[in-house]
């Protein structure tokens, strides 16, 4: 039995929506998975067999507003409201890409705090992975 | 990229780092000394080990206080001389895979010379390299 090593990472490299890199404006980016159906077979012996499909994924984005800025995740994400989008998501060793539909996030916030927003983001295909060459 | 065992992290650690900060930065390992200081000098003391709880078993956080240390008298020139590269550094940190800062704090060494005090914990695997 081979023991394979370990190199975790400090998870936020970098994050883009096609030609557009956000990554200075997240705190979070994580793509989650999301259960696929589970069906259960019990046969006349009493032992159970569950049957699952594939899981589908979630993107997940935890960010600063900025409206100032033109071209501000804040904006993207309000102006295609409902559209489809491809994002990359970089880790050490290569890069992620989905097609994601977009999501417009929380606009303005509580008091003194920094103005932060939070969307889940459907993936429609994806990630594929791609290692560095 | 692989992690550094335990006995090569302060190495790595000062070869991360000193790309970070200007070339005429001296950059030295162990705790500061102030005696023969001739140009701004960061010292890196290894400070602390804690358990990694997202990988514990065989893996762990080193803690570093680097030592921002330029050798002025007068504070407002020791502070243009080294305010704004700490800010570079740790925003630079920012972005690194095994390193993260915590905090950089203005401090007074020994009385003397005016400069910042920056932790920062790198993630490290237990294993010793083989003599």
């Amino acid at each position: 039995m081979a023991l394979v090593g370990l190199t975790p990472f400090q998870a936020l490299v970098g994050f883009s929506v096609g030609s557009d890199e956000f990554t200075p404006a997240l705190a979070e980016a994580r793509f989650q998975p999301v259960a696929g159906t589970t069906s259960e077979f019990t046969d006349i012996t009493g032992v159970k067999t569950r049957f699952t499909s594939e899981s589908g994924y979630d993107l997940i984005l935890n960010y600063a507003q900025d409206w100032d800025t033109a071209g501000s995740l804040a904006h993207y994400l309000l102006t295609h409201n409902g559209d489809e989008a491809t994002v990359t998501l970089e880790v050490p060793g290569g890069s992620f890409t989905a097609t994601v539909t977009c999501v417009s996030g929380d606009i303005g916030g509580t008091g003194t705090g920094v103005a932060q927003a939070s969307v889940t983001l459907p993936v429609k295909t994806g990630p594929t992975w791609t290692a560095d060459a | 990229m692989s992690l550094d065992p335990l006995d090569k992290i302060r190495a790595s650690v000062l070869e991360e780092i000193t790309p970070m900060l200007p070339p005429a930065w001296d950059v030295k390992p162990g705790i500061y000394k102030l005696d023969t200081l001739s140009k701004i000098t960061v010292f890196c003391e290894y400070t602390r080990i804690e358990p990694l709880p997202e990988a514990p078993l065989g893996h762990a956080r080193c803690a570093f206080e680097l030592a921002v240390i330029p050798p002025l008298a007068d504070i407002a020139k020791a502070e243009n001389a080294v305010d704004e590269y700490v800010v570079d550094l740790v925003l630079a940190l920012d972005r690194h895979t095994w390193i993260s800062w915590s905090l950089a704090e203005k401090k007074i060494f020994a009385d003397v010379y005016t400069g910042w005090s920056v932790t920062v914990s790198a993630i490290a695997s237990i294993s010793k390299t083989t003599p």
